[in-house]
This record gives C-alpha cells, sequence and structure tokens, in this order.
C-alpha cells in the first residue's frame, strides 16, 4: 500500500490537537514537525509466559491489548496474524518498544521461508471521540526464500486473543456476533471494528452486508483475509492496518479513511518523548535500567483518566481501571519525584475526592489505611519541590482527616479498646485478608499526621502544624508500646497477629512509622526475602506467588540503614521479573505466569521510579543524600536531570574523573549534603573545598549547603 | 464516554447528478404527505407525555415500584424510583431517607471492579453515591418531625458508617440515639455487635447479647 508522505499536514494537526486537549494544554507551543524517526527496538527478553504489551493513552478509558502472539485486541475484539506460506511456522517474538522509551509496539513472527516485523501504535483520532483512540499496525513481509514465492499474511478478526487477555467494563456482553465486510472494513454487528489494507484479497464466499458470517466464543469467526505478494529473496511488502479503540457504525472506511500508519506513529512518537523529555531524567550505565525508568514513567501517565477535569491515576491500563487510595498515593508520590508535577497535583486532588463527612479519606470499604495514604499524597505533591499554593488548596481537607485520625485514637482510648490510641479494626477485603487492627493502617496515619505537619509548615499554618506534629508524637509512643506488646519476631501484619504481611511492609519506609534501623525491619525484611529466594522479590501468600511491589518498601529501608546491596538485589529481581517492554505484573508466579492479572501495574512502576530516584538522590531524612544506592559502576557517569527535591529541582551527575576519584556535581541546593561511597571501595581524603569525610569508615563525605561539587579519593575496601 | 462522529458526507467522491423520473417524484411526495398525516392524527389523540413519564403516578405508586425494585437487588431502579418520590415532597424526611438509603444501596450493590458494575464502575463513583447518602440521611435526621423519623434516620447513619466500614463513627452515631432514646432497644444491640467487633475483630460471630457495657 502507498504510504502518505511522514507528517501529512490535516491528520498531524487533528492529533496535535487532541494531544493538546488530553495533556491539558500542557504541549503548548509544539507545532507540526517532520514525523520522528524511530529510536530502534529495545529487544529485551521477555520474563512472562505470555508477552503482553500496553498501548494506551492518558484519558482514554481502555488500552489496546498487544500480544500474547501476533495479535491485537480492544478487549471486545481482536486481530490476528498467520503467515501465509504453508508449513511457515511464524511464531512471534516477545513484544518490544522503541529504545526510548516511546510505547510504539514491535515483533516479528520468523518462518522458514519469510519474516514479518510489526509495528503498531495507538494516539488519538478526533472523529473517534475524546476518549477514543486508533491503533495503526504495519505489517512488513520479507522474503527470505532462495525461491521466488507467495509471501505474506492472513488475518483473522477474533472476539479475544488466545492467551490471558481482559474484557472492559464497558464492553457489550455479546457472546455470539453477526459479521460481514463492507469495503476495507470488517463489521461486527453493525459497526467498524477494523480497517483492512486496501489490497487485501477476501476468499471467495467472504461474508457480505447481504449474507452474515457468525461468531461465537473468543476465538476466530469468519472474517478473515489475506495480503499477498509474488516476492524474490531479499524483497519486502508492507500492509497497514486500523482498529479503534470502541467500534463504530460508519460506511466503508468511514472517519478513519485519512488516518495513516505513519501520522499515528509520529504522534505516538512527539507525544511520549515530549512527555518524557519533560519529566526528570536519568541516565546511569546500565542501559536496562534508564529504559525501566522510561517505561514505567509510560505506565505511570497511560495509566490516567480524566474525571470532573482533573486527572485521576488509575491501577492499570486492563484490569484494575479503578482508583484505590493505597495505589494512588504511589503515583502521586512517582509522578512528583519524577518532574510531573501536573499530574502529580491533579491527583492528589482527585484523591482529596474520597472524603466523607468524617474526615476520613476511603476509597474502599474498610481500607482504613486510605486517609494516612492520601495525606501523605498530598505532601509529596506540594512539596517536591515546595508549591505553598497547593499546600494551601489541600490543607482543609488535610485538616478534616488529620481530625478523624485524632478522634478514632481518642475513641479507642476512651472505649478502653485493647488496642488504645490505635486505629479500630479494619477489613480491607485486600492486602492482609483478614478483620483487625492492622499495623500497616496505623503506619500509614502516622505518616499522614506527619504529611499535615509538612503542608501545615508550607502553608503558614504554624498552629496546624504544631498540632498535627503533637499527634504524630504521642501516636508513635502508642505504636512503639503496641509493637512491644505485641511480641512478634519482627513486625506482624495485625496488632493479633493474623494476617498476610502487606501494611507492615511500609512501617519503615514511607511511613517511617519506625526509624530505618530499627532491628524489627531487618528481621521482617529477611522473612520475606528468604521466602522468595532466590527471586531477589518478596512473596505475597503462598510461596509461588513473587509479588513485584511489595518488597519495594523494604528496598528502600536497606538504602536508609546502609545496605545498598540488598536494594540492589531487589531492583534486579525485579528487572527480572519484568516484561520485555520492562511492565511488571503485580503478581507472577516462578514460572513467569500471571494469570488474569495483566502486566503493567502502576504502583510497581511507582516504586521503581521512587526507589531509582531514591538510589541516587534522597530526601528522606533532614539532608540531601546522594549515591545511597548506586552501585561503584554508576559513578562512571549518572546524570539525573530535573529532579524535583522538598529543597528545589536539581540536576546531579556522578563521574569518576580519575580510577581513584568520585565526583559529584550537581546544582546547589539550600541543604547539607551527605554523599554515600559506594560499596567495594572507601573515601581516603575530601579534595573539594568544604568536603570533608565523615566518619572513620570512609562511608560517607559531608559538604553544606549551596555545594555546588565534591570530589573525593577513594581506595578499594580492605577485604574486597 | 463522549463519542463523535465526524460527517464525512463532504468527503465522498461526487456523483454525476441523475434526473429523477415524475413518477416517482409524485410517490414520495404522497408517501410524505401519509406520513404526516398519521403522525398528525396520533399526536392529536394521544396526550403529550410529561418529560420523565412519572408526574401521572401518585407517591404510593413509585413507593411500591421503589419496593418491587429492592426485591429483586435492581439497586439503580431503586434510586430511579426513590428520587422521584423524594421529589414529590422534598421536604419529608422519610423521602429524603429513603433517597439516601437508595444511593448507599447503589454503591453497595454494585461492588467490586468486575464488569458487572458498569454503574459504579470506580470508587470515585461509589464515594460520591456514599457522600450523598450520608448527607441525605444526616438532613433527615436534623429534619425529623418526630422522634421516630429522628431515630429511624440517625440508625441508618450508623449502619452506613458501619457498611464503609468506619465502626467508630457508627457508635458515635448510635451514642447519640442511646443517649436521647435510652429505651430504644435495637440501638442497644447495634451497639453491642459494633463494640464486640472492635474488642475482638477476629471473633467473626460476637454474639450481639454480650453487653459490654
Amino acid at each position: 500500500m502507498p504510504v502518505p508522505p511522514d507528517g501529512s499536514p490535516r491528520p498531524v494537526l487533528a492529533h496535535l490537537a487532541l494531544a493538546l486537549a488530553l495533556a491539558g494544554g500542557l504541549l503548548a507551543g509544539c507545532a507540526p514537525r517532520p514525523a520522528p524517526p524511530g529510536a530502534g527496538v529495545a529487544e529485551l527478553p521477555e520474563h512472562y509466559t505470555h508477552s503482553i504489551a500496553a498501548l494506551g493513552w492518558p484519558g482514554a478509558h481502555r488500552a489496546f491489548q498487544v500480544g500474547p502472539g501476533s495479535v491485537v485486541s480492544t478487549g471486545e475484539c481482536a486481530l490476528e496474524w498467520l503467515p501465509l506460506p504453508a508449513g511457515d511456522a511464524g511464531a512471534a517474538s516477545p513484544v518490544w518498544f522503541e529504545r526510548d522509551g516511546v510505547p510504539v509496539a514491535h515483533w516479528t513472527m520468523s518462518g522458514a521461508r519469510q519474516t514479518v516485523e510489526f509495528e503498531a501504535a495507538a494516539a488519538p483520532e478526533r472523529a473517534l471521540g475524546d476518549t477514543g483512540l486508533v491503533l495503526s499496525v504495519r505489517a512488513t513481509v520479507t522474503w527470505r526464500d532462495a525461491a521466488p514465492g507467495t509471501a505474506g499474511l492472513v488475518l483473522r478478526v477474533r472476539s479475544a486473543p488466545g492467551g490471558p487477555h481482559v474484557v472492559p467494563w464497558d464492553a457489550p456482553d455479546a457472546t455470539a456476533h453477526e459479521e460481514w465486510w463492507l469495503g476495507r472494513a470488517a463489521v461486527r454487528d453493525g459497526r467498524v471494528v477494523a480497517l483492512l489494507d486496501p489490497e487485501r484479497v477476501l476468499p471467495q464466499g467472504a461474508p457480505t452486508m447481504y449474507r452474515h458470517g457468525r461468531a461465537t466464543g473468543d476465538g476466530p469467526g469468519s472474517l478473515r483475509a489475506t495480503c499477498e505478494a509474488q516476492l524474490s529473496r531479499g524483497q519486502s511488502r508492507a500492509w497497514e492496518f486500523l482498529v479503534p479503540l470502541y467500534p463504530f457504525a460508519q460506511g466503508p472506511g468511514g472517519s478513519l479513511e485519512r488516518v495513516s500508519h505513519a501520522g499515528v506513529v509520529a504522534e505516538a512518537r512527539r507525544f511520549w518523548r515530549d512527555r518524557l523529555a519533560r519529566a526528570a531524567a536519568l541516565e546511569t550505565p546500565d542501559t536496562l535500567v534508564n529504559l525501566a525508568w522510561r517505561a514505567a514513567l509510560v505506565t505511570l501517565v497511560q495509566c490516567q483518566e480524566r474525571d470532573s477535569g482533573l486527572w485521576v491515576p488509575i491501577g492499570s491500563p486492563f484490569q484494575y481501571r479503578d482508583v484505590w487510595l493505597r495505589d494512588g498515593a504511589r503515583v502521586v508520590r512517582a509522578l512528583a519525584v519524577a518532574g510531573v508535577p501536573d499530574l502529580a497535583a491533579d491527583d492528589a486532588r482527585t484523591l482529596a475526592r474520597f472524603q466523607l463527612p468524617g474526615g476520613a479519606l476511603l476509597s474502599q470499604r474498610g481500607q482504613l489505611d486510605g486517609t494516612g495514604e492520601a495525606l501523605w499524597a498530598f505532601a509529596q505533591a506540594a512539596t517536591l519541590p515546595p508549591a505553598p499554593a497547593l499546600a494551601r488548596e489541600l490543607l482543609p481537607t488535610a485538616r478534616e482527616g488529620l481530625s478523624w485520625i485524632r478522634r478514632q485514637r481518642g475513641n479507642t482510648i476512651s472505649l478502653r479498646l485493647p488496642w488504645a490510641g490505635l486505629l479500630p479494626f479494619g477489613e480491607p477485603r485486600d492486602g492482609e485478608l483478614v478483620r483487625a487492627n492492622l499495623v500497616g493502617n496505623d503506619a500509614w496515619a502516622l505518616a499522614g499526621c506527619a504529611a499535615v505537619a509538612d503542608l501545615a509548615t508550607l502553608a503558614g499554618d504554624t498552629a496546624l502544624a504544631r498540632e498535627a506534629r503533637e499527634v504524630r508524637a504521642d501516636y508513635g509512643a502508642a505504636f512503639g508500646q503496641a509493637l512491644a506488646r505485641a511480641r512478634h519476631a519482627d513486625i506482624p501484619p495485625s496488632w493479633q497477629g493474623p494476617g498476610r504481611d502487606w501494611g507492615n511492609a511500609a512501617v519503615g519506609y514511607p511511613t517511617r512509622a519506625l526509624p530505618e534501623r530499627d532491628p524489627r525491619l531487618a528481621a521482617l525484611a529477611r522473612r520475606l526475602r528468604e521466602r522468595a529466594a532466590p527471586s531477589g522479590l518478596v512473596c505475597y501468600g503462598p510461596d509461588d506467588s513473587l509479588h513485584t511491589y511489595l518488597g519495594a518498601d523494604l528496598a528502600q529501608v536497606s538504602l536508609l540503614a546502609g545496605r545498598p546491596a540488598e536494594t540492589q538485589a531487589y531492583l534486579a529481581g525485579l528487572l527480572a521479573h519484568s516484561s520485555s517492554t520492562l511492565g511488571q505484573a503485580e503478581i507472577v508466579s516462578r514460572g513467569g505466569g500471571f494469570g488474569a492479572n495483566l502486566p503493567p501495574h502502576a504502583t510497581a512502576s511507582a516504586t521503581l521510579v521512587d526507589l531509582l530516584r531514591n538510589m541516587v538522590v534522597s530526601d528522606t531524612r533532614d539532608t540531601l543524600e546522594v549515591g545511597l544506592g548506586a552501585p561503584l559502576a554508576w559513578w562512571a557517569g549518572t546524570r539525573l536531570e530535573r529532579a524535583p527535591t522538598r529543597h528545589g529541582v536539581a540536576g546531579l551527575r556522578l563521574e569518576r574523573p580519575a580510577p581513584d576519584v568520585l565526583r559529584l556535581r550537581l546544582d546547589p541546593l539550600a541543604a547539607p549534603l551527605r554523599v554515600r561511597v559506594p560499596d567495594g571501595v572507601r573515601a581516603t581524603a575530601a579534595l573539594s573545598p568544604g568536603a570533608r569525610l565523615a566518619g572513620a569508615d570512609g562511608r560517607w563525605v559531608e559538604a553544606g549547603p549551596g555545594t555546588r561539587e565534591v570530589s573525593f579519593r577513594v581506595a578499594p575496601e580492605p577485604g574486597r | 464516554m463522549k463519542r463523535r462522529h465526524k460527517d464525512d458526507r463532504k468527503r465522498r467522491p461526487a456523483r454525476r447528478p441523475r434526473r429523477l423520473p415524475a413518477r416517482v417524484i409524485v410517490v414520495a411526495l404522497v408517501l410524505v404527505a401519509v406520513a404526516a398525516a398519521a403522525w398528525l392524527a396520533l399526536r392529536l389523540r394521544s396526550p403529550r407525555p410529561t418529560r420523565d413519564g412519572h408526574d401521572a403516578l401518585t407517591p404510593a405508586a413509585m413507593a411500591e415500584s421503589t419496593r418491587a425494585a429492592y426485591a429483586v437487588k435492581d439497586w439503580a431502579a431503586a434510586l430511579h424510583w426513590a428520587r422521584h418520590l423524594a421529589g414529590t415532597d422534598p421536604s419529608n424526611p422519610s423521602l429524603g431517607l429513603g433517597l439516601g438509603l437508595a444511593w448507599h444501596n447503589l454503591a453497595w450493590g454494585g461492588a467490586g471492579y468486575g464488569r458487572e458494575r458498569t454503574a459504579t464502575r470506580t470508587s470515585l463513583d461509589r464515594v460520591e453515591m456514599e457522600r450523598r447518602a450520608l448527607a441525605l440521611m444526616d438532613t433527615a435526621s436534623a429534619h425529623a418531625r418526630d422522634e421516630t423519623e429522628w431515630v429511624r434516620s440517625s440508625m441508618w447513619l450508623g449502619q452506613t458508617y458501619e457498611n464503609v466500614g468506619l465502626p467508630l463513627d457508627a457508635l458515635a452515631i448510635y451514642a447519640r440515639v442511646r443517649e436521647r432514646q435510652p429505651r430504644y432497644g435495637p440501638v442497644e444491640s447495634r451497639m453491642t455487635w459494633v463494640l464486640n467487633s472492635l474488642r475482638d475483630p477476629l471473633g467473626t460471630t460476637a454474639a450481639p447479647d454480650s453487653v459490654l457495657r
């Protein structure tokens, strides 16, 4: 099919305009440019039993599923490609995205006689409505056989992919479909589900609008076409296909007639590159880590819907299109540290909508951690970097939340309940899976109190700040007493003991209910990690269920406690349990299965972003700490740009100008600085003016506020 | 979901105009005239329907429809009827309470994030419904015309807090009821249940009779 010139003006302008609207005007100033070329394909191994990727867009209410196999799906309809030459196996590769993180999907089908390379991208299309997208797929067949032959593909319309898939919330319930061809269009139940290349060939007796075919169940029905060409060795031929996110009622071709593959791909590249370019940039010598950072950002931006004029953080592009405070709060934090303040602030405002009249913030019944999580998320959005106006805006909600926490604690004391001074029981029907007084609820409420103090300070309400600090201190004491009384070897899921490990994993980070060096935190981490060994992750429930983000908080504690090797092991484990597009399923069996809980998961992306950022720069404590988790190899050239901190937006570089010298260069911030010397070496002398070694072990170098550079000499650690 | 479809008529290739035979035009005009006359006759004969179609119903009929909807757990229909019923007498606290309950039931009955609950797809929808429910119940309690109405509104307010998983908030409401109506028995057993749960949440079958005072 002749491809229109890249960047033909009308489609590009139309796409750009819609992208502008969806991005809340943040792309203002962009003008049509020639379509950017792809950055190449990041061909990564697939660690899951099924290779699945999401192609979505912020503001859309569904996402396209690519895979498993050579299939794309909207959730209610799928296109499947098979190799044409008889006997050509044509097994599909994993799905890959591009090297710069742009979610343009690529996969191949390689057989003995031909190779097919697929490229698929999704973008908004005005004609499909303000939450609709169009997916464009180009299949390029290259003939490999020495003898010329008939190359090509067979295309089948199915109801669903053959492997794991999710039926969207708004898909019709019909399991039987009337279907026919109408020009280029594949029509099901009177609506266009795909537009095929004009040069496809329909078989004799193919269904028409006068003689319908029928499909039942998930598999292929009667809509089948071939794309074929006579090719010699090395010759190629491409065909293109369009899939609307929602079927539409139109005549042949209809409103997608003018949509070109090149236009859709160009729009996807422009939008995602722009999004990534405005976020914090992390570049380390480890290209897999760099890609994981960008993939996580893409997932976080994809997992945004709009409601009442605000962005809304949802749990995943597929099965978790809903809001949980426990997940949304993590997303707010990740977006804030990743320099996406518009989404972080909007998401925080959305979380404020969960407040009930008594002051509690609740997204799911019985999940009492929600109040603390929402308050904590408010502080993340308002302090990274400090935004007093946002703090003032969120403060009334935060005040009510604090009041609810204080009242709850007061009531458990006045009623002389067994766990007085803490929150009452919760019944989350998730996480701990028990009705009990949950340790995680109290940890999050403690974090909420501290967050209100931070917000109030930023907003200039000193009285509320003082009150919040007092509540935090008193509550913290009650928490400590309860922990002593629980007589548990580490930290139990509930004060009574029973339950699955869940909220207790957040006791050290981010809630800081316990100091990071508390031996019970190390014991908890040891217990959870041992069960999941040697994965580097932790289990949720059965030993075969590896959880991709439950262990992230414990990895953060390891950072703060000076055990970066544990953090690095978790990171390695996570990357080894990620998809070929670096998305993470929430729970993975040791064999790589994820059931119907498809990747990617927004919270896994969020905790990954937070962890990587803190490994390079952390403002968790009262100083700016650099290199807490950076291995020595990262000092050979790591760059973090446009990174918000509580002390301002920072850019920094880790360098190794000589084998025995490490150097940090950063934008000066008004905070004392501590540099963590990586494991394997120890600092022997500070080389920069104002820098000094701290302690006798050569593990830390310190400098005052406003420092631009810290250089220090290192020597191998004894015994290494 | 708002979907807009482009009118693509302008993009269709222009066809060479063809002249229609006079006989076809005459037949078409006759058909249009007959259709218009039939439409006019039907319109004149039947009364113009009201905007929502329920104005002709009595409150009793609406209440019966609400009950019928509850019986089959059709929460959306129950809300629909409760809304219309409350609209017949907006200052009636009982009807306001009924509407609050209908909102709560819709939020509650449509639980889970699966496809089966498109009416309350996200927790944002549900929490908004619960907020409305609580506000309506609170208002019904504040405007109660007698003690019976006040007790009923307050008890449902407490029950709703219990249902969303806030036992201490519920207990505070029940305590108000007991303080004002110490001889109202159900509040005592409800408080006992909540208190027992608070003291021993793992004992899922806490007996309502084991009063802990």
